[in-house]
């Protein structure tokens, strides 16, 4: 086998030889045991071998191709892998398969009406690529996947199958026991289902679908179409994502990572593993003397026929590593003497999305980055020297972790490679292996088919696709690779965590006279972190002092994460203005309206004092006792993002309507948003279109980050429907001669009457156009684009109210109910807008109570590597949420709104932290507000 | 390799023969095979055919005799969320509030009381290659991050035992049955079958060669009592602290997890609230005697209102 050093990469010096070790016609399968397994998986039998450790996941996934049940953490704590075994839910990545025997196991795939003629997806039906056997009907469904649809309990779907499998099981319980007309509480389905995790925040659907399939509510087939276009392939397990993609032959890879940070790789010694049966290749990723900064770099890659393989040979490769002093946090990499993260400076990793402005760097630190142009700082300097508040905030590392990891697969054909990719940027991702491969863009093809979240952290290039499509040129084989949760905790990317000093004043009129933010952000061995930038556009017209530092630690990468800068940045920001209007005893509405005179963020204002607990905006400690309430308010302001040129592509013929674009669906609804445009453009239901996307061959859509798909895409969408129109006028004027023919909605009218679109193409009319987003009729606010990204006028507004519960014994927060409101002009699809915003509600609310990424200070290694130790929210933490759109046109925007996915989580830290303070007196400075913070913040009442 | 035995008697002949681990539900063993964690052959419980004893829930309560209970090693936790219980409300709630319905409908009693730690040390590939449970001789958590670890400081490994189970049996002074390859044999209490947490290579002291059989509970049918734990979340979490509390006629016991190695008894404490102090005097008298850990010390407020909330629980309680 060939051994191969970093460098040899993409250059195909090395290939030589190692397709001779290939053993074709090995089973993908590991060694049988003694006995086979004999067991009904949807009701058919399954007679087979199985491996010593194999796990009942494994055991439909891989060797029965039902591919519905999901591995997302592999502890049994996320609920994605969730089978029917003998009519009781069961996590199934921790279950031996051997444990099925003589059961009856029914999975995603099973869960529908025995009876609908289409094919269950049983097993027999073997794992393949991309074609996914095609989904029941509606009316074959259970009562709960019809609720889940109507509902739109799901986003990314990634974790869907699970939840309606448990759930299922839980409604047919139910039903047996109660009335028609009778549906659970609330508290009872979060009980009922406290093992599943959603990390798209789709909890408060999942509460409606099963409440109201519980009543009886969904027995029968809602009329009209499902909200989500692409719903009822999540809901029967039958989307494919890139972990479910299975290729004759392929192998499987697994890394061998740095153990720590700080270190240099002295040997690396993988005779044992070649020995492994089934191990096809090691390749050598890193050469003795080669610097690990951080935990977590990439050695070597290990291919093997399966997982289990794979892992058990990476675990023989001995690495030798000569350990040095590591820095993982703001003050350690600043203390006098701190490791030098780069002691050579050079080229750091790139953790924005925005581009990295070139500044002093000095030991650990890179800054100021000073991002307050134009915005007076020197008079905010001058009126913070006598601040009305003045304080340090600090902000914890928040993990993306979609559940779905960042995994690839990848093909070779000849010259050519087709990638699949868990990713945000399938043109991205090709255009960026094209040019790494020296090869013409013609032979790289990105397909990213159906995408288990992503947040953010899968819009950058990843290193081990690289090896990953490398790997399998030299060793001759489809290759996939599935990082594990350790791994995508530990580098599938987080939020960085920040050290926010600010000061703000407001003088004796209530005037805001200068906010001072000078911030701190470790990105690990990246930078980019920026705070500034979106504080800039909060509070316009006040004097700001922006400055902005990376810290340099010896922590993997940081990615853009939702609304990069917002949280830590309005954390900060708003509560210090929350402390100022407690202060001054007036409410943190009326502290704020005079800062605001765009009519969005009074509009949201009016709203605001029009909720139910509006009467308790300006209450500080009323409740004493045990549990304390509170409400908070915060405000959020995000920017307008286009991806202007992109394009979409709009075909008409006798099959119906279909619309493409080279863009992808991570769970933010870019199907159904296209979809809705095409009915909204031409007047054709959106049942008759079609829709592609996830393939990087298609006419060049947007990067799905920046909340800028909808806004680049429907206007594209119009673009070409007005060309495609025009044709199809053309074509029913001249086959049919029409006089006084004109395009209306649905068609075209004319002097005798009006011809449908669908009977112009039955006429055998073929119609295609390429449409383009296209400038904003105001403009752009600054007249270039930056890395595919233009800056429109205007921004999006939030406000959010928070009402909360403190446990003062037990330091535990509990947020009962949330109203949130945007501004983001006209909502176009307000069904799955609003799961988006929820879902934007609820990630902020992991970020301020529950999530926080630990590294080991001595070594760099993850400490918090599973879903067990790393928090995210569950069933039970979703408060109610009321959404508010102010749905209210913007004037010079294409498509008269402006993006809404990050605008959604900027505030809700914010405003839960300004609740606890209202609850309680003390104000969480750090988050997130843990138990052991609270109790001991309850202790001081020190506020600011 | 795994072993698939056709009875209690052969599956300790097999685990009598050596270096073997039993594996009933799998949710720990298979995350430990998985991990690297696991050394030796696999005698899997699947196939042996229990009799009443090791795999069943048998109560006496109502029955005209002192109600005692007996619970089978190869019991489903969720089993355990069942009528027969109710006279020993903390047993039960431990029973439905630990893990996920899931991970209780395939785990069994054994395995949640002889699971391993879950400390964030001893469970990375990379960081436990010196640590005392997996072999090694230092702790990694004591001199680390240790934000979720003991509060007692009662060995050299700082973790903390998961068994939710094993907490409330300890406030009902159970005791266990093991099989050994002489036979069945009672073991003595549950308190026992931990240890002090001294001993930091094993997370309990069941004798070697033997299999947990069934634990008995023959004391406290009646008692108001009451288990709960003390979580960020409200679900599926490892507790920051958990406690069971049981009032009987001889007084208030205590069993309390997440603050060492083992579950433990709080005596101290309960000596004091015999004695008139309130909860949190008692915790902090309790913690007083004991050597604690600086960075959960936080745990002790945590705990004083953990106990204070399960005693107006089982005060409310009226059986």
């Amino acid at each position: 086998m060939p051994t191969l050093s970093r460098r040899d990469l993409f250059r195909g010096t090395a290939a030589v030889g190692a397709s001779a070790l290939l053993k074709p016609g090995v089973a993908r399968a590991t060694a049988p045991s003694a006995a086979n397994l004999v067991t009904q998986v949807n009701g058919e039998r399954v007679d087979t071998p199985i491996g010593d450790h194999e796990t009942a996941l494994e055991l439909v996934r891989e060797r029965l191709g039902l591919t519905g049940s999901k591995e997302a953490c592999g502890h049994g704590a996320c609920g994605a892998c969730t089978m029917l075994v003998d009519g009781v839910p069961q996590v199934s990545c921790i279950q031996p398969a051997s444990h099925l025997h003589g059961k009856q196991v029914v999975t995603i795939e099973g869960l529908h009406h025995a009876t609908d003629p289409r094919p269950a997806g049983g097993p027999g039906h073997p794992p393949h690529g991309i074609a996914p056997p095609p989904s029941p009907s509606l009316e074959a469904l259970h009562p709960l996947q019809r609720a889940f649809l109507a509902e739109d309990a799901l986003q990314c779907g990634y974790c869907t199958p699970g939840f309606v499998v448990e759930a299922s099981a839980f409604h047919d319980a139910w039903r047996g026991a109660h009335p028609v007309g009778e549906g659970p509480t609330r508290a009872e389905v979060a009980a009922a289902l406290s093992g599943h995790l959603c990390r798209c925040g789709a909890y408060e659907g999942i509460f409606r679908a099963v409440q109201g399939s519980c009543k009886g509510d969904f027995d029968a087939v809602i009329p009209g179409e499902p909200p989500r276009i692409d719903g009822l392939e999540k809901v029967t397990g039958h989307a494919r994502y890139t972990v479910d993609v299975s290729l004759p032959g392929m192998k499987e890879a697994v890394f061998v990572r740095s153990p720590c940070g700080g270190a240099k790789v002295a040997q690396i010694d993988d005779s044992a593993a070649r020995k492994v049966p089934g191990v096809h290749g090691i390749l050598h990723l890193a050469d003795s003397g080669a610097t690990l900064r951080h935990a977590g770099q990439p050695i070597a890659i290990v291919v093997a026929d399966d997982r289990t393989t794979a892992r058990t040979a990476a675990r023989l490769v001995r690495v030798s590593v000569n350990r040095g002093p590591v820095a993982c946090d703001i003050a350690s990499a600043l203390a006098p003497g701190a490791p030098l993260v780069y002691p050579n400076r050079g080229k750091t990793e790139i953790s924005s999305e925005m581009t990295v402005i070139p500044t002093a760097w000095n030991l650990n630190e890179r800054g100021p980055l000073r991002t307050d142009i134009g915005l007076a700082p020197g008079r905010a300097q001058r009126a913070v020297e006598a601040p009305s508040v003045d304080g340090v905030w600090t902000t914890q590392a928040q993990c993306h972790t979609a559940l779905e990891p960042h995994a690839c697969v990848a093909q070779w054909e000849g010259e050519s490679v087709t990638v699949w990719a868990s990713t945000q940027m399938v043109v991205g991702l090709a255009e960026e292996l094209a040019d790494r491969l020296r090869l013409p863009a013609s032979q790289v093809r990105v397909l990213a088919p159906y995408v288990g979240g992503a947040f953010g952290a899968k819009a950058a290039w990843d290193a081990h696709v690289g090896f990953v499509v490398d790997a399998a040129r030299q060793l001759d084989v489809p290759l996939r690779y599935v990082p594990d949760r350790h791994e995508e905790l530990l580098l599938g990317g987080y939020r960085p965590p920040q050290e926010l000093k600010v000061a703000v004043a407001v003088n004796a009129a209530g005037e805001l006279d200068g906010v001072r933010m000078e911030v701190r952000g470790d990105s690990g061995v990246a930078v980019g972190a920026n705070v500034g930038g979106i504080m800039r556009l909060r509070y316009p017209g006040a004097p700001k002092f922006l400055s902005d530092y990376d810290v340099l630690t010896h922590a993997p990468a940081a990615r853009p994460f939702r609304g990069p800068g917002g949280p830590p940045g309005y954390f900060a920001l708003e509560g210090a203005i929350d402390q100022i209007a407690a202060d001054r005893g007036v409410s943190p509405i009326s502290i704020r309206r005079p800062w605001d005179r765009e009519p969005a963020f009074r509009r949201l204002y009016d709203w605001a004092e029009g909720l139910p607990e509006a009467g308790r905006y300006a209450e500080v400690g009323r409740d004493t006792g045990r549990f304390r309430d509170g409400v908070g308010v915060a405000t959020a302001a995000w920017y307008h993002f286009v991806a202007p040129g992109i394009e979409v592509l709009l075909k008409a013929d006798s099959s119906g309507f279909h619309v493409s674009t080279a863009s992808q669906d991570m769970g933010n609804g870019t199907r159904t948003t296209l979809a809705q445009a095409v009915e909204d453009a031409l007047g054709v239901p959106r049942a008759r279109v079609s829709v592609r996307v996830g393939d990087s061959r298609d006419v060049p859509g947007p990067m799905s980050a920046g909340s800028r798909t909808t806004v680049s895409v429907r206007p594209a969408v119009f673009d070409a429907a007005r060309e495609l129109t025009a044709a199809m006028l053309d074509f029913a004027v001249s086959t049919w001669g029409l006089t006084e023919a004109v395009v209306a909605p649905g068609g075209v009218q004319h002097a005798t009457g009006f011809a449908t679109w669908a009977s112009i193409v039955d006429a055998g009319g073929s119609f295609s156009a390429v449409g383009r987003r296209r400038v904003d009729p105001a403009g752009w606010a600054i007249p270039l684009a930056i890395g595919g990204s233009a800056i429109g006028k205007h921004s999006s507004a939030a406000l959010q109210v928070s009402l909360v519960r403190v446990d003062t014994w037990l330091g535990r927060v509990q947020v009962l109910k949330v109203w949130a409101g945007f501004a983001v002009g006209r909502v176009h699809s307000p069904v799955i807008a609003r799961s988006q915003a929820i879902g934007g509600v609820i990630q902020s609310l992991g970020y301020a109570l529950h999530e926080e990424r630990r590294l080991d200070a001595k070594t760099g290694a993850l400490l918090t590597h599973t879903l067990e130790d790393y928090h995210l929210p569950g069933m039970a933490e979703s408060p109610e949420i009321d959404v508010h759109f102010d749905d209210v046109p913007i004037p010079g925007v294409a498509a008269e709104g402006i993006g809404l996915s990050e605008v959604t989580t900027c505030g809700g830290g914010a405003s839960i932290a300004n609740a606890i303070f209202r609850a309680t007196g003390w104000r969480p400075m750090a988050l997130p507000a843990r138990p052991d913070r609270v109790l001991a913040g309850l202790k001081t009442r020190v506020t600011v | 390799m795994i072993h698939f035995p056709l009875s209690p008697s052969d599956a300790v002949t097999l685990h009598a023969q050596g270096r073997a681990t039993l594996r009933a539900g799998g949710t720990d063993v298979v995350d430990r095979a998985r991990n690297g964690l696991l050394v030796g052959d696999v005698i899997d419980l699947r196939d042996v055919q229990p009799d009443a004893m090791f795999g069943g829930v048998s109560s006496t309560a109502g029955l005209g005799v002192p109600p005692s209970l007996s619970i089978g090693a190869l019991t489903r936790i969720a089993a355990l969320d069942v009528p027969a219980l109710d006279a020993w409300p903390g047993l039960r709630e431990a029973a439905r509030t630990l893990a996920t319905p899931q991970v209780r409908a395939m785990a069994t009693v054994g395995g949640g009381l002889l699971q391993a730690n879950r400390c964030w040390y001893f469970r990375h590939p990379d960081l436990r290659a010196d640590c005392h449970k997996a072999g090694g001789a230092t702790c990694a958590a004591r001199s680390g991050d240790a934000l979720r670890h003991a509060l007692f400081d009662v060995g050299p490994c700082i973790s903390v035992h998961p068994s939710t189970l094993g907490c409330a049996l300890l406030a009902y002074d159970a005791t266990f049955t093991v099989l050994e390859a002489a036979g069945l044999r009672d073991a003595g209490t549950v308190e026992a079958l931990f240890g002090s947490g001294a001993d930091p290579t094993r997370d309990n002291q069941l004798p070697d060669g033997a299999v947990l059989y069934a634990v008995h509970v023959d004391t406290g049918a009646g008692d108001r009592s009451a288990y709960g734990r003390a979580t960020g979340r409200t679900w599926a979490e490892w507790p920051l602290v958990e406690a069971t509390v049981r009032v009987g006629p001889a007084g208030v016991v205590i069993a309390a997890g997440g603050v060492a190695p083992v579950p433990v008894r709080l005596r101290v404490a309960e000596q004091a609230l015999g004695s008139g102090a309130s909860a949190g005097e008692a915790i902090h008298r309790e913690c007083a005697s004991r050597q604690l850990l600086a960075q959960s010390a936080y745990k002790v407020d945590l705990l004083a209102g953990l106990v204070q909330a399960l005693l107006d629980r089982a005060d409310r309680r009226s059986l």
